[in-house]
């Protein structure tokens, strides 16, 4: 290989050298490509808001065509659902422990873990106080939940003090108050890319901007502290093939989304879910359209009884059944598990 | 819509578990087989100071109105503004407010806390070494609390406002036999002592003072060696220092040949100087030596005459079998053997009650209960110290979670009027109610999302966020801090900073960064307390490429994180000129690495920059082969300053 001649003689041999050192190691590299959506920017509150968008791993037959036509004719059936055991033990589903509080074990609700907490941390209204055990029971929950999303799409959850140390997300975050500011008035402020959201208190508000999905619930508060959490997705699951707990904050329980996607261009097509419930409820299901995800495509409800259900239902459109976001809502107080998610191409 | 290339995937995997990896944008040409083994390094940088320091253009929290986020202590004191604590009191044990005439532990021996200065390094109740930032001394008129304790002669005395780490111990269980430890804050004003016994006789519930077990400090002068630690132990025990015409002089004295033989030995190892020996008039032998700068070191670290007698702290940071040497040593010039009642335990006497501290530290370094005695209507401390095998001599003092437990036997309280005396300690200062760690976490938290927001508007992305990580947890995205309770992080001097590819320890307190082959992560421990312990994680996501505008390098009380950014040239070439522009507050250098895009624990190269104070202009030639490769830049700068990055730009 000729040496450039602009390269100082004396350091030609150390180049060389670890040049060659390196070439085995790194020239088989094969190298990533990808389409990926820059950060983008909001006005919220008089100020630019910079926000990672929800990102759609969207596949190679998505034409134009089909995610306008396809959508506009998008059309879902009715769901069969079959009971596979009437069994809801939540220590016999395959869903994570908290990385973070591993001790706690599987931890679905929030009420399961903020005993355990106390007891461990009693408040001794010097170094802990009460906002910790709540807020460190909605950590041990989300994080759990989100080592399970992460297997298949991309999540980020955070929380702690609204007010003091406050919760911040990459795109989401809530407005510093006090908690007896918050409880007066009855509602948590979040600055989100949609905009200022007010969250009521104890409750849980789905962000749904044009290309941001989130939600942001307000919890309890004390004279000072509340606990909020947060949550932000990056990039959306086209399949689940391991348990997904749905969180259950105070009751609260927030939607999950999903890419409902066949694996290729087809006019049929049966989406299966696999879910596990601990009462029977009525699954609330979402269709979004990919290129706006305010815009809602078509909605149904799923009743699903207590135990391990499959629900299989069918999906159809023309051209082609099209990618659209299928969010699953789970009523609240409930503790749900998906176990899988799945669109096959029915021939 | 354009395809781009990246150095990694944008999800990775560790086992079953998804992680996120730290990914760079890297030029089109970068794909050429050729190119990415590609190989640099710097030329001579040349650095002009082009202007002043100035905040301009950093981004502010979206939160509300805060001050600059260069300025940590505003920002803490602001974060105290807006959420005040109702009762602002320092806790570090045993050294605040607190009258003239009690003894707080310094690294160079204990001190009246009336001759605490500013800068004194003092024990905190997380048994480190902890800089006095600032002394307060002030008039008071009212009662006093005074504490006594179980195995400890005098009265300590408080001002009944103040809180003090106090143990408590339950008996529970059928037969009272289970015993639970609780350790908690407690004004002295509200410390009452339970009086409930059960069966046998025991006290039910019993308050407890603690007092830390040391951890080593860095400030140990002094080469351990076996032969110095018994000369220490023999003159702590034994020896004077005297001036006369004839020089400076130590002598160490005793009436047992055997002893003096040791002594003999120990200087002759420990100093290679033979010294002199003799026998007075009373035959009593005695060990001389002469030395000046012998003379000077001993009665600067040990003090001047029996009754100021001291260890200094950095003696704490040897290892144990020195210590054990320094105290056989000085064992066998005042000590005694009691067998007493079946078994027998050993005592230290001594004049001064500093010293009789110092032994007590050393014996805890050596997980040996202490309990110290003083003669009545006399100068005279006993250090008695526990048998280990059966623990007997005095059973209610024992060490529990890297504690001493002393029983509070009583608590008077009195009528006092004079000055108190307080002081602020760094790090340890713990501030009661529920803001202890949450405000250096608010703090901290608002810096992140500056930083965050300039991150993002360069098109990259780095996430962060401050917490407790015990209770309630800290995490960004998929790496933690292991939740742990202060103390036991403090004890062992580092937190566990847990990511998808392995684990890196972060001082405390202090700063780590993790290095990972496809993962970018740094974390900083800011303070550790009893339960609570404030931590900071950043991770990069995304990183910018020749950041063209101004990002601020995230700096959380002093502890200044690195910015990592890609140095990409638009087109191959085998010579880069980078051109940066670096404001600093103070002059400083700067460390700059070159990392290799295809893994990130390859460092091509490492070069320091000294910058001068203000905007500084550097251009750095970087030579390659083939080429010069995309790279991942690392500026570290240095602790305490603040710096931003103004832009940097590749010329090919």
């Amino acid at each position: 290989m000729p040496v450039p001649s602009q390269v100082p003689r004396e350091l030609v041999p150390r180049l060389y050298a670890a040049y060659l050192a390196r070439l085995p190691r790194y020239s088989a590299i094969r190298y990533f490509e990808d389409l990926v959506a820059p950060v983008r920017e909001a006005v919220v509150a008089g100020r630019v808001l910079r926000y990672h968008p929800t990102q759609l791993p969207l596949a190679r037959w998505a034409s134009p065509r089909i995610m306008t036509e396809g959508v506009r004719n998008f059309s879902f059936g009715r769901p069969e659902i079959r009971l596979i055991t009437a069994e809801f033990d939540i220590r016999r589903i395959n869903i994570e422990v908290s990385p973070i509080f591993p001790r706690l074990g599987k931890v679905l609700a929030t009420e399961d873990a903020v005993e355990k907490l106390r007891q461990e941390a009693p408040v001794d209204r010097t170094e802990v106080v009460e906002w910790m055990h709540d807020s460190a029971s909605a950590t041990a929950v989300m994080s759990a939940r989100e080592v399970e999303y992460n297997k298949h799409s991309q999540v980020e959850t955070r929380s702690s003090d609204g007010y003091i140390p406050g919760v911040r997300l990459s795109s989401l975050s809530f407005e510093r108050v006090r908690g007896y500011e918050y409880w007066s008035r009855g509602y948590a402020r979040a600055f989100t890319p949609i905009g200022t959201v007010n969250v009521p208190r104890m409750s849980l508000r789905t962000i749904v901007g044009r290309d941001f999905l989130g939600w942001a619930f307000a919890g309890p508060q004390y004279w000072i502290q509340w606990t909020g959490v947060l949550a932000e997705l990056r990039r959306l699951a086209d399949r689940v093939t391991s348990p997904v707990g749905f969180p259950n904050l105070w009751g609260r329980v927030p939607p999950f989304w999903l890419l409902q996607q066949p694996s290729r261009e087809t006019q049929r097509a049966e989406v299966v879910m696999v879910i596990d419930s601990d009462r029977d409820q009525r699954l609330r299901v979402v269709f979004r359209d990919p290129s706006d995800y305010t815009r809602v495509v078509d909605a149904g409800e799923i009743d699903v009884p207590r135990g391990r259900s499959e629900v299989r239902f069918v999906v159809a459109s023309y051209p082609a059944v099209p990618p659209v976001v299928n969010e699953v809502k789970p009523e609240d107080n409930t503790r749900t598990v998906l176990n899988r998610f799945e669109t096959r191409v029915v021939s | 819509m354009s395809l781009r290339l990246y150095n990694f995937p944008f999800e990775a995997r560790v086992g079953r578990r998804t992680y996120f990896p730290t990914v760079a944008r890297l030029p089109g040409w970068m794909a050429e087989p050729r190119y990415r083994a590609a190989v640099a390094l710097p030329g001579r940088p040349s650095v002009r100071v082009v202007g002043p320091y100035s905040e301009e253009g950093l981004e502010q929290p979206m939160e509300g109105p805060a001050p600059s986020t260069m300025d940590w202590d505003r920002i803490v004191a602001w974060s105290r503004e807006i959420a005040p604590v109702e009762d602002p009191s320092i806790v570090s044990w045993m050294h605040t407010c607190v009258p003239k005439g009690h003894l707080v532990i310094t690294t160079s021996g204990p001190k009246d806390v009336s001759e605490v200065s500013v800068g004194d390094r003092v024990l905190t109740h997380t048994g480190r070494f902890a800089r006095v930032t600032k002394t307060f001394k002030r008039p008071y008129r009212g009662k006093l609390i005074g504490i006594k304790l179980v195995g400890f002669p005098d009265t300590i005395w408080f001002t009944p406002e103040h809180p003090i780490l106090v143990g408590i111990r339950e008996l529970k269980g059928a037969g009272y036999r289970r015993r639970e430890y609780k350790i908690l804050w407690i004004r002295a004003g509200d410390l009452q002592v339970p009086r409930e016994k059960v069966m046998g006789g025991a006290y039910k519930r019993r308050l407890y003072c603690l007092l830390p077990i040391p951890r080593a400090d860095g400030d140990g002068f002094a080469r351990p060696s076996a032969p110095l630690a018994r000369f220490i132990g023999y003159f702590l025990a034994e020896g004077s220092t005297h001036v006369s015409s004839g020089g400076c002089r130590i002598e160490l004295t005793n009436s047992d040949s055997k002893i003096i033989d040791d002594m003999v030995k120990s200087v002759r190892e420990a100093f290679g100087k033979e010294p002199y020996v003799w026998e007075d008039k009373d035959g009593v032998a005695k060990v001389r030596i002469i030395s000046k700068e012998l003379y000077t070191w001993l009665r600067a670290n040990f003090g001047t005459n029996a009754h100021n007698k001291r260890i200094p702290g950095w003696l704490l940071a040897w290892p144990a079998e020195y210590i054990q040497e320094l105290l056989i040593a000085y064992w066998y010039g005042d000590g005694s053997y009691q067998p007493r009642n079946g078994y027998h335990r050993i005592a230290y006497h001594t004049s001064s009650k500093m010293l009789a501290i110092g032994l007590r530290l050393l014996e805890l370094k050596l997980d040996r209960e202490t309990t110290i005695f003083k003669r009545k209507d006399k100068e005279h401390y006993v250090v008695y110290v526990n048998n280990p095998e059966g623990r007997k001599g005095c059973p209610e003092v024992r060490i529990v979670d890297n504690y001493l437990w002393m029983p509070i036997k009583e608590i008077v309280a009195e009528d006092f009027d004079g000055y108190v005396y307080n002081m602020e300690v760094e790090g340890d200062n713990s501030y009661v109610v529920d803001t202890i760690a949450t405000h250096n976490c608010h703090a901290a938290n608002v810096v992140i999302s500056a930083r965050m927001e300039e991150y993002k508007r360069l098109g990259s992305s780095l996430v962060g966020a401050s917490d407790d990580p015990f209770i309630p947890g800290l995490k960004v995205e998929d790496i933690r801090f292991r939740s742990e309770r202060g103390r036991d992080v403090a004890a062992r001097g580092y937190a566990v900073l847990e990511t998808p590819r392995g684990s890196v320890n972060v001082p405390v307190p202090g700063k780590a960064t993790a290095v990972f082959r496809d993962l970018l992560a740094w974390g900083a421990v800011l303070e550790a307390f009893l339960v609570q312990w404030t931590g900071v994680l950043l991770k990069w996501r995304e990183l910018a490429t020749n950041p063209g505008d101004r990002v601020a390098f995230p700096s959380f009380r002093g502890l200044a994180a690195p910015q990592f950014f890609v140095h990409s040239s638009s087109v191959p070439a085998p010579v880069n000129i980078a051109r940066f522009s670096i404001t600093t507050d103070r002059p400083q250098t700067i460390t700059i690495r070159a990392r290799n895009v295809n893994d990130y624990t390859d460092v091509m190269f490492e070069d320091r920059i000294q910058l001068g104070e203000g905007r500084n202009e550097v251009e750095l030639p970087i030579f390659g082969f083939p080429v010069v490769p995309a790279m991942v830049i690392e500026i570290q700068p240095e602790d305490g300053a603040k710096t931003i990055l103004d832009w940097y730009e590749v010329i090919p």
